[in-house]
């Protein structure tokens, strides 16, 4: 017993310590000190003064002294923006990919394999060429203004860059394969003899869609929804190229608390607000999935 | 050749209780011979061929193979080999290289192995097959591979975890002959696992039976059959009529009274007890139809009403009621095929048995 | 009468799904269609204004003489184009090294032992793919500074490592999780030595995953922007983090160009990632 187990636990313990030296000392560390850094006090130029200070979230949240740290509702704003603009992204998203992910499930396996290859391409191109296309569509000079202007549809170019339709249409743009793929996934698991009885048992194409495709379908709609509302909360590259100036979103506000203004404390503040609102979907997508797979073993 | 010692291992189970799947097992196995572990599934027969090949580690007693100690050697250091259920035939590798890869990592010299790859191909017939893959194989052709790759590092005892359940039963047959033919000319002991009593019966020199984790009973195939040590390997090896109740003497006969009020005569043995609660095992086949009324020596007689016949080949299977309605099996002989029409639900037959036929057993304990 | 209603109904709802399709692909693939399209239109001024065909903004990014004159040449120098490439290239093959091997041992960990904090660590390798990346970028670059660690390559590699391991892990679990364990058992029965079990046995049988999961972590750590720009150094500048600066100081006709060549090569390296898998799968 002894030898075996001591052995068992060496080759454990081998295998296991690159990933845990890596994730403790690159992970596990680096968001610890995040997350002091959020109860520090900001230097004057830069840096920071190694004291207990809650005036990062006060700032926030609204308990600033208004001495040193005023609150400002500005961030309030940028916050539930933030929240607008992922809400709706995810929901274009699913709308979007839904009907195409019911036809891709109607094919043969062959054109299954090749519409699901064509739909995971875009991941493998870049994400910034990929948002630098629709830059160079929506722009006042873009394509979309220079085809409507040349066939003397309009006279002045649209204002379409830097608009929150701009940024909410980047982000659907990119993220479409994290939607389409949980959705396919979900739906492509149904099983095609539920369908069919249901259709015996009269009823009609809509009804059999809304009464059984689409509940089965929901632990791929709120998967899918959850994997792109991560990424679509705390973006800031597309809201920059996309957005500008004008329309502003928390990774923004925190990328210019680290670049320009140099905030570090408010702008590790601002992250794990970031962080603990992902955190929050995140358990409801665990518990909305729990429940559903014990409402399916019933 | 392997002595297992007071052999025991727990599992916790992820509900939190305690599996004993093996409970202080002991077992000596011979040079050259042929043992196999009965047990319905779960019984712990696999596990405890797991911890002779090395993948189980006791948590009690002491496994010897060939005079040296082995309890907690690792698998790659023992000089046993097994045979998996599923075969276990590396997907990756050709039938030739499966089969050598055994002597190659264990650095035998290339000619060397060729040489024995090509002995133990031809000694389960499967020349000219070197080159082909596991997925392009028969499921026997595949057992044959698996076969050849397990001895072909000459071990000094071969471990067959229920080798030939995934076979249809034709080639399982053929399989079993052949098993033995290979364990002969090999010289070697197979510890062989199965749930199979037919299996059992027919190729083993000694099968254990074990039950949740116990040996119930260690003997060659005719005394297992014979001599069942207790209800569970009646039941469990071959089929009997148990007939449970209390023993007493009538003058210089023996008998039991059923529960339910039914007398069995039987003659004692030095092996019987005289008096208490017992049950009783009478074999099918035991029985014979007696259509005279005539007493024979030795013999005694159950009258029953048909319920059922059912013909299998050369043997009439009779399912009967005994008065008291206590069921009863009955297989007869029937060369001339002419039971079916004499013998009919609802009629009434006497079963003659000989008095030494009936075998004593003591009665349930979990009962 | 009610039945042809239906029928007609049935046919054109299937006829409305493909129409909408076709649409929803013509939207994923157009924009970049558009790119590769412009990235030969010769208009200097706007670039969305078709007035020739040319490889001029090929010519420019390799450095080679072109009809431009002076005034439109944009690419700041062509070797801080090709260090950038450069630089992802250094990156990610390092990163794919490490995160592979890191992957993989913790997939066989947690495939091939059972141990009491199984569940803690399969929530910490998730951890890292969940959080936001911007959260994770800062996080490191606080991280770096504090501890004193001069930023360059060296963090932008460890920062790939910290998430990558993870999706290696997952495309290695998931091909274990397919693997019959008791082939490794019949090594080891036939003598074989945990090293030897490994090298034959395991690996081979594994190593489909273990490409895909090394490939997709090749690629993601070319693309990676948000980490890669918090934790690059002033003079480690990857391709992503290079094309992004040049984006944020204004659109520029060769940026069509090394656009196209981007996507050209995502596509070579997807499709012979594709064809590995498919000739593996046999």
């Amino acid at each position: 017993m002894a030898l075996a187990g001591t052995r068992k636990r060496v080759r454990l313990a081998g295998l296991l310590s690159p990933i845990t030296i890596l994730l403790t000392v690159f992970f596990i560390a680096p968001l610890s000190i995040l997350l002091v850094y959020a109860f520090l006090e900001p230097g004057l130029y830069g840096g920071v003064v190694w004291n207990f200070y809650d005036q990062n979230f006060g700032r926030i949240l609204g308990w600033a002294d208004g001495y040193y740290e005023e609150f400002d509702p500005v961030y309030f704003s940028i916050f539930g923006r933030s929240f607008r603009l992922a809400i709706t992204t995810v929901l274009i998203s699913l709308l979007l990919c839904y009907p195409a992910a019911l036809w891709v499930t109607s094919l043969s396996e062959r054109w299954r394999s090749f519409f699901l290859f064509l739909i995971t391409l875009p991941f493998f191109a870049s994400l910034v060429v990929r948002l630098f296309a629709w830059v160079l569509i929506l722009k006042p000079t873009g394509w979309i203004n220079e085809t409507l202007i040349s066939i003397g549809m309009i006279v002045k170019p649209f204002d379409m860059l830097y608009t929150e339709g701009a940024v909410v249409l980047g982000m659907v743009y990119v993220f479409i394969p994290f939607m389409f793929l949980p959705l396919y996934a979900s739906l492509e698991k149904l099983d095609r003899s539920l369908l069919e009885a249901s259709g015996d048992l009269g009823a009609g194409r809509f009804k059999t869609f809304m009464r059984v495709t689409l509940p089965l379908s929901v632990p791929g709609m709120v998967g899918g929804s959850i994997i792109v509302f991560i990424p679509s909360l705390g973006n800031f590259i597309v809201p920059d190229l996309l957005g500008g100036a004008k329309v502003l979103m928390i990774g923004n506000l925190i990328e210019q608390q680290f670049l320009e203004a140099r905030n570090w404390p408010f702008g590790s503040a601002l992250a794990w607000m970031v962080m603990v609102a992902v955190l929050l979907f995140l358990l409801i997508y665990v518990t909305v999935v729990n429940r559903a797979e014990a409402l399916q073993e019933q | 050749m392997i002595s297992i010692r007071n052999a025991c291992k727990r599992f916790n189970t992820p509900e939190g209780s305690v599996v004993h799947a093996l409970q202080s097992v002991s077992l000596e196995v011979g040079n050259t011979e042929f043992i196999t572990l009965l047990g319905p599934s779960g019984c712990g027969k696999t596990t405890l061929l797991r911890s002779v090949s090395g993948f189980e580690d006791l948590d009690e007693g002491v496994i010897d193979i060939d005079g040296q100690e082995m309890t907690h050697v690792p698998p790659n250091k023992r000089p046993v080999n097994t045979v998996f259920q599923n075969y276990a035939l590396f997907p990756h590798l050709s039938v030739g290289k499966n089969i050598g890869y055994g002597l190659e990592v264990t650095g035998c010299p290339p000619a060397e192995r060729n040489q024995r790859v090509g002995e133990v191909m031809e000694l389960v017939g499967l020349e000219g097959y070197e080159r082909r893959m596991p997925r392009q194989l028969s499921g026997g052709q595949q057992q044959r591979v698996a076969l050849a790759r397990a001895i072909v590092n000459r071990p000094r005892v071969l471990l067959l975890d229920e080798p030939l359940s995934a076979l249809d039963r034709k080639l399982r047959e053929s399989m079993q002959l052949e098993l033995k033919n290979i364990q002969h000319e090999l010289g070697i002991a197979f510890v062989f696992v199965t749930h199979d009593q037919q299996e059992a019966l027919t190729m083993s020199d000694r099968i254990v039976v074990i039950d949740q984790g116990a040996v119930q009973q260690i003997g060659s195939p005719t005394e297992v059959y014979d001599w069942p040590a207790s209800i569970f390997v009646a039941r469990f090896v071959g089929e009997g009529n148990l007939f449970e109740g209390e023993l007493y003497m009538d003058g210089v006969t023996l008998h039991l009274r059923t529960d339910q009020g039914v007398e069995v005569q039987l003659s004692e043995n030095d092996k019987s007890r005289r008096s208490g609660r017992a049950v009783v095992l009478i074999r099918p086949e035991d029985f014979q139809l007696d259509p005279t009324s005539e007493p024979i020596a030795d013999h005694a007689v159950l009258e029953a009403e048909v319920t059922q016949t059912i013909f299998v080949g050369t043997d009439f299977q009779i399912v009967a009621t005994i008065d008291g309605g206590l069921p009863i099996k009955a297989t007869i002989r029937d060369p001339s095929r002419t039971l079916a029409r004499e013998v009919q639900s609802g009629s009434r037959i006497r079963l003659r048995y000989r008095l030494d036929a009936p075998r004593v057993l003591p009665p349930d304990s979990s009962d | 009468m009610r039945e042809i209603f239906d029928r007609t109904m049935r046919r054109a709802s299937r006829h409305a799904l493909l129409v909408y399709s076709i649409l929803f692909f013509a939207f994923i693939y157009a924009p970049m269609m558009i790119i590769i399209v412009y990235s030969f239109n010769a208009n200097p001024v706007n670039m969305m204004s078709w007035s020739g065909f040319t490889f001029d903004w090929y010519r420019t990014i390799f450095g080679l003489g072109t009809k431009l004159t002076e005034q439109t040449m944009y690419v700041e120098s062509t070797e801080q184009l090709t260090n950038a490439v450069g630089h992802s290239l250094i990156v990610a093959l390092t990163t794919t090294t490490i995160s592979t091997v890191i992957g993989t041992l913790t997939a066989l960990a947690m495939a091939r032992f059972g141990f009491r904090l199984k569940t803690f660590y399969r929530v910490l390798v998730f951890m890292p793919m969940i959080i936001p990346d911007i959260v994770l970028g800062i996080a490191l670059l606080i991280y770096f500074v504090t501890i004193g660690v001069k930023l360059g390559l060296v963090t932008i590699i460890i920062g790939h490592c910290t998430f990558l391991a993870s999706y290696v892990f997952i495309v290695v679990s998931a091909r274990l999780a397919g693997m019959d364990q008791t082939c490794e058992e019949a090594s080891a029965d036939l003598g074989a030595s945990a090293y030897q079990t490994f090298r034959r046995v395991t690996l081979p049988l594994i190593l489909p995953g273990v490409i895909g999961g090394a490939l997709l972590a090749f690629i993601i750590s070319m693309d990676d922007l948000v980490i890669t720009y918090f934790i690059a150094g002033v003079d480690s500048t990857t391709l992503p983090v290079f094309i992004y600066g040049m984006l944020r100081r204004g659109i520029k006709p060769e940026i069509n160009a090394i656009a196209s060549l981007m996507i050209f090569f995502s596509l070579v390296i997807a499709s012979l990632g594709l064809w590995f898998r498919s000739r593996s799968s046999r």
